[in-house]
């Protein structure tokens, strides 16, 4: 059953979603080291910032993502660490986040490595691949658009009612 | 191939294995995006990833 408070949003929560299209447009149109392309990243910016401000403003819980706990084999609860979870769900995450650290300090040695590398077509960087891919308009705004996506999601979960309680 | 594209393929592999073992619950791993959620619960590790997000969406598509 809708609530009034997601009656409310849905619609300015349609109308982000459309602005952030026309981003996605726009952007591709759009040279770096220009200000169009300053602006309208900008713009980016400020569309999810001042989104998920409203959101938590207006307190639309309908809105966050649940408390990701997820359960099963090899499960953890996303809750974080101390939030009601067991030692051997701590030792997980732990364990979990230190592979994935290794893994981010790896690729990230290897970056500095190629950046300082000539000539780039044999040292190529991360943004050598993703500029072969942002070479084309197509893919520009098909990429904006996944970051503003990203971007939604990292900023979610702000306010008074975020953290649900963890039921396992 | 040239040395370096073929060390970022085997990095692509290494990290691609690390997921489907944290997918599958191998040696306690867990998928990416659940270790990321769990990074987002902590105010540093939030506040990271957003200068993160921020940064990135600069770089590519402005500076």
């Amino acid at each position: 059953m809708r609530t009034a408070g997601a009656a409310r949003t849905r619609p300015a929560l349609t109308a982000g979603i459309g602005l952030g299209a026309a981003l996605a447009v726009a952007i591709a149109f759009t040279k770096r080291f220009t200000w169009q392309a300053d602006l309208v990243t900008a713009l980016g910016i400020a569309l999810i910032v001042l989104g998920r401000g409203a959101v938590a403003l207006r307190g639309a819980s309908w809105l966050r993502p649940p408390a990701a706990s997820f359960r099963g084999p090899g499960a953890y609860s996303a809750a974080g660490v101390g939030r009601g979870t067991s030692p051997e769900q701590a030792a997980r995450v732990g364990r979990a986040a230190g592979a994935w650290a290794t893994a981010a300090g790896a690729v990230i040695a290897f970056e500095l490595v190629a950046l300082f590398g000539h000539p780039r077509r044999t040292h190529p960087t991360i943004s050598s691949y993703v500029g072969s891919i942002t070479a084309h308009d197509p893919g520009k705004g098909l990429l904006f658009a996944v970051w503003l996506a990203l971007g939604w999601w990292a900023w979610s979960g702000l306010g008074p009612s975020s953290r649900q309680p963890d039921n396992g | 191939m040239d040395l370096f594209p073929a060390i970022w393929v085997l990095l692509a592999a290494a990290l691609s294995a690390l997921e489907i073992a944290g997918r599958l619950g191998l040696f306690g791993l867990a998928p990416f995006g659940r270790t990321l959620a769990a990074l987002r619960n902590s105010a540093v590790g939030r506040a990271a990833l957003i200068v993160l997000w921020m940064w990135v969406g600069w770089h590519l598509f402005a500076r």
